[in-house]
């Protein structure tokens, strides 16, 4: 320590400058170095605390989870569960997300009722049981449960069936009318075509058939009306 | 006038159609009047006001102790129904009240019946046994109770005259106390 051949020496252990006569001869570079490394440590000491300290708090939540279940039950079981389940006071809040006191107890309730070897549908029907039906999302009566699952995708069927329908008769209706305003349209204008069409349908009616047959009664019947006022109208 | 035109105005009218009511009709009517009735049903059920008044609805219980107990065969006294849960930290405020109403006036005809609801049997007994409720207690089942007494929270505390005709509604915990209790009993007794 302190010597004089130290002087000239580079510090081996940390890249400091090499030791020259204005440094005080009782200094060696391993001495500098070490006390360097103590002081070094005595300021990162709290700092090390800190590290362990918030090191333990971020591990504590997982040492509670670890501690609240037990073997074979883990919380992924219990809350595969709460999601079915609704919070008693919080409206449309699942048990699982809910942070009330009453689902702590309702969630640690099924966590008892799994390590008791309950099925997932005992447990629910349980709860059904001391709670009513508004604890969970869908009845649990099957014929409810079907009603409340499907009821809309029927209606939805219906609805669908029924526009098509209606489509479909609307597009049958204006077929329709084109057909007949075509037929009830002056001869003379339509073409003699048409007349001719149309008399050879009426001096034989047991011919093959014709546009006049695909008529209704109804449709008939003016066809009818229009041809004697016509002829009546030409004779007079 | 053309003969065209005289002939197009000779021309019959196609006749109006009578509207049929087809299997489609029934169904979209059907359809429709089920939706406007659930609508109605849930429009009746959420405008159904409090139960401030008029007859206390009737239901049986079997307490904690398992002995079974009809709310109308306790007329002729006067009742004090408090609805709570071991998860209510206002339950735990008035819990001591309802207690020395108990002990004060159960010689002279007021009964104090309490109702767990929606809570776990365990933790229901474990207030119990905190408080040292002495009053009988009894579970709500299917929650039943609180939905006839339209209950959306705890607490909640009915004071039932001697005719079974609920006579005050105290929502939460801030009359439930030894002084308002009293008066009110007071007053039921002496009527």
């Amino acid at each position: 320590m302190g010597s004089a051949a130290s002087r000239a020496i580079n510090c081996p252990a940390i890249p400091c400058r090499p030791l020259k006569g204005r440094l005080k001869a009782h200094m060696s570079c391993y001495g500098a170095s070490l006390q360097w490394t103590r002081s070094l440590s005595r300021r990162l000491q709290p700092m090390a605390w800190l590290l362990a300290f918030l090191m333990l708090w971020a591990f504590t939540p997982h040492l509670a989870a670890a501690q609240e279940t037990d073997p074979g039950v883990t919380l992924d079981d219990v809350n595969t569960i709460a999601e079915k389940l609704y919070c008693p006071v919080c409206p449309n809040e699942t048990l699982d997300s809910c942070r009330t006191t009453a689902c702590a107890q309702w969630r640690e309730e099924i966590r008892v009722q799994l390590v008791a070897g309950r099925s997932e549908e005992q447990i629910i029907a349980d709860f059904v049981a001391r709670y009513g039906e508004r604890v969970v999302d869908t009845p649990l009566n099957a014929t409810l449960r079907g009603l409340a699952l499907y009821t809309p995708y029927v209606l939805l069927v219906l609805a669908a069936g029924v526009a098509v329908f209606t489509l479909a008769r609307w597009r049958r209706g204006g077929e329709r009318t084109r057909h007949a305003s075509s037929l009830q349209t002056p001869p003379s204008v339509v073409g003699t075509t048409h007349v001719s069409s149309v008399n050879a349908s009426s001096a034989n009616p047991s011919s093959a058939p014709s546009p006049q047959t695909t008529l209704s009664q109804g449709e008939g019947k003016n066809d009818d009306d229009y041809r004697a006022r016509l002829e009546r109208d030409l004779k007079g | 006038m053309t003969d065209i035109d005289f002939l197009q105005d000779a021309a019959p009218q196609p006749e109006r159609r009578r509207p049929r009511i087809t299997l489609g009709t029934v169904v979209l009517l059907a359809g429709i009047a089920l939706v406007a009735l659930v609508v109605a049903m849930q429009l009746a059920r959420q405008t159904r006001g409090p139960l401030e008044s008029g007859t206390a609805p009737d239901f049986s219980v079997t307490t904690f102790d398992g002995q079974p107990m009809t709310l109308s065969d306790l007329r002729g006294q006067v009742v004090v129904v408090n609805f709570w849960a071991s998860w209510c930290e206002p339950c735990k405020e008035e819990a001591p009240h309802l207690e020395a109403i108990w002990q004060t006036y159960r010689e002279r005809g007021v009964v104090v019946l309490g109702i767990a609801w929606s809570d776990v049997e365990a933790d229901t007994r474990a207030f119990i046994a905190d408080f040292n409720l002495t009053y009988p207690n009894a579970p709500d089942i299917g929650t039943r109770i609180g939905d006839d007494y339209l209950i959306r929270a705890v607490p909640e505390t009915y004071i039932i005259d001697r005719e079974g005709q609920v006579v005050e509604r105290l929502i939460g915990n801030t009359r439930v106390n030894v002084t308002y209790l009293s008066g009110v009993i007071d007053r039921l007794l002496a009527g």
